[in-house]
């Protein structure tokens, strides 16, 4: 039997004992469970050492060895260990005497990612912001002022309507019980409501795409590979 | 005094859970059996405009490139037909017809090195695939659907991925529809792996992409792999196409890769449970397209199959299959809504009229 047979029959075993949880809670689910942690964290290491560790920082800054022809050494890289001993310093969280060490490099985190969100912040949610500002009467570009477009009208409107109602909901400086805030408020709930129906239809959508993937696995590739077993393949 | 036996429950409220499942698992895995045998009982997938709108651009890159290298080829045309016309192979075939054939195929290869060294399109479009095992389900469908029309329309493409698990897959997808096409690394595509470093790695890029990709997977430099030759930033990228179900991942890419003189299109391809997120991106304008969960890859699969040439094959039929399968499951699922809450109405309906009340 080749590997891949053995890895395809293997696998169908995997997705049936995970899947055994739906009649319920059982050992071999817990079994399988552990052992795709485990899996999932080794796999996660190895590929950390073997696609970053070595090959982009130990094996170009650090050694000399299976260099590249069109990579010169120079004892210059070895500098690179600086940033790395740095980043070790956060293992003194675990000294009482020592941790102000730590401090220092979550200091640094936390000034670089703030300074990056920050950054962030206005490219990803000012273009956004700006995008809310809707003529809520859409008119098609054209001579004279040009048509209007109901369809793109009516959408606008409900936009507007579901942001503002929205917001009010979110408004805690005052009781909602005034006239207006207070069906503003309460539609702001509803509309809300409909659109965590909708995320949670997506979810569901999501969920049924991965059990598919997984079905199709089982009645193809699973049953291929028994068909290869009982061939002596 | 013996304590009153507790009512017996509506039986539309008391169904085994297990039941339902196992309703779920026969609704879809018949159609996936049924697919085994005839082709005829599928459904074809929703035109999505979102899906629609990255095919758009991606044909619109591909006219662009037509147009600023036909002045080349409509010169260079003739003078390879003579040339190649008097090559021994092409005088050994005595069929006129087969002989024009494999006369138009040789120029058509020599015009596409020609114009290749000759870098009058210097653009690469980029593929975050963050195609992992947990939502393979649904990216791998897409990225092999977007990779295959890159390929079809010969638009060189660079491939990398941001999260460690994602890393075979960037090798798999593209040998598997390279090899279908026939299509050769280097030239139509390379490969750059994982990628440490998320946000920040992505702003070098934007600045200079050979000095922070340095190697492609295969240790070549990138100023060697050829698709890469001319490469410098973010402003020699039309697109960034990334397919992931982790929505930061985009937004770290709109919000850090661009040079200091432009930013290229975006466009993604994400999970359903993510897409309600993506849509914000979309309505905005930050992303020309977006392809929604497998329904996407479906509809994808559909518009590839309208440009697809004679002699390439058809688009693979695994999505369409798939969304078959979903389209029964979730009738059944909005049937089980709507009987457990006629079960809840039912059961207060017999409440009340036993007068304990609602």
């Amino acid at each position: 039997m080749s590997w891949e047979t053995l890895g395809v029959l293997t696998g169908g075993l995997c997705v049936l004992g995970i899947y055994s949880f739906l009649w319920k809670e059982n050992a071999v689910y817990r079994f399988f469970e552990h052992l795709y942690i485990g899996v999932a964290t080794g796999y996660g290491v190895v590929l950390t050492i073997s696609e970053f560790l070595w090959p982009k920082w130990l094996k170009p800054h650090l050694l000399d060895l299976d260099r590249a022809a069109w990579e010169p050494y120079h004892w210059v890289n070895a500098l690179w260990v600086l940033p790395a001993l740095f980043g070790l310093l956060m293992y003194f969280i675990f000294s009482r005497k020592r941790s102000w060490l730590a401090q220092i490099v979550i200091g640094v985190g936390l000034g670089s990612s703030g300074g990056l969100a920050f950054r962030g912040f206005f490219n990803e949610f000012l273009p956004q912001a700006i995008d809310s500002f809707r003529p809520l009467v859409a008119m098609a570009p054209g001579a004279g002022g040009g048509s209007l477009q109901l369809g793109l009208t009516l959408e606008n409107l409900l936009f507007a309507v579901t942001l503002l109602c929205v917001m009010t909901y979110f408004f805690f400086s005052f009781e909602h019980n005034k006239p207006g805030i207070k069906q503003a408020s309460a539609l702001g709930r509803w509309l809300m409501m409909i659109t965590f129906g909708a995320f949670f239809g997506s979810t569901v959508m999501a969920r049924m795409a991965l059990l598919i993937d997984r079905l199709q696995f089982l009645t193809r590739d699973w049953v291929r590979g028994f068909e290869t077993l009982l061939r002596g393949g | 005094m013996p304590a009153e036996p507790a009512p017996k429950p509506f039986w539309l409220l008391s169904i085994d859970r297990r039941v339902v499942y196992l309703f779920l698992l026969v609704a879809l895995t018949t159609p996936l059996v049924v697919q085994k045998f005839t082709s005829h009982l599928t459904m074809k997938p929703a035109p999505l405009p979102s899906a629609r709108k990255l095919f758009d651009r991606i044909e619109q890159i591909a006219k662009e490139r037509d147009e600023a290298v036909r002045p080349f080829r409509e010169k260079r045309r003739p003078e390879l037909e003579a040339k190649l016309a008097e090559s021994d192979d092409l005088k050994k075939v005595t069929d006129p017809a087969k002989r024009q054939a494999d006369l138009n195929t040789a120029v058509e290869k020599a015009l596409a090195e020609e114009v290749r060294a000759a870098r009058l399109w210097n653009k690469i479009v980029i593929l975050g695939s963050e195609v992992e095992p947990q939502t393979r389900g649904e990216l791998y469908p897409q990225a092999e659907a977007v990779i295959r029309h890159l390929m079809m329309r010969r638009i060189p493409f660079a491939v990398m991925t941001l999260t460690a698990p994602g890393v075979g897959y960037t090798r798999a997808i593209p040998d598997k529809v390279a090899r279908e096409l026939g299509r050769d690394y280097g030239k139509d595509w390379a490969n750059f792996g994982y990628q440490v470093g998320g946000s920040l790695r992505l702003q070098q890029m934007g600045k200079n992409i050979p000095a922070t990709l340095k190697e492609d997977v295969n240790r070549t430099p990138v100023e060697k792999v050829p698709c890469m030759q001319g490469i410098k930033d973010a402003g020699d990228v039309p697109l960034v196409i990334e397919i992931s179900g982790l929505v930061g991942t985009l937004g770290s890419w709109i919000n850090y890769f661009a040079s200091e003189k432009s930013r290229p299109d975006m466009a993604n391809g994400c999970t359903a449970v993510s897409v309600t997120d993506s849509f914000a991106y979309l309505e905005s304008k930050q992303i020309v397209g977006l392809l929604e969960g497998i329904a996407g890859a479906a509809a994808y699969n559909e518009f590839l199959a309208e440009i697809r040439e004679p002699d390439q094959p058809y688009p693979s039929a695994g999505p369409r299959n798939h969304m078959t399968s979903q389209t029964v499951a979730h009738v059944l699922i909005v049937l089980f809504v709507a009987l457990g809450n006629l079960g809840v109405i039912l059961a207060a309906l017999a409440r009340r009229r036993k007068g304990a009340g609602p």
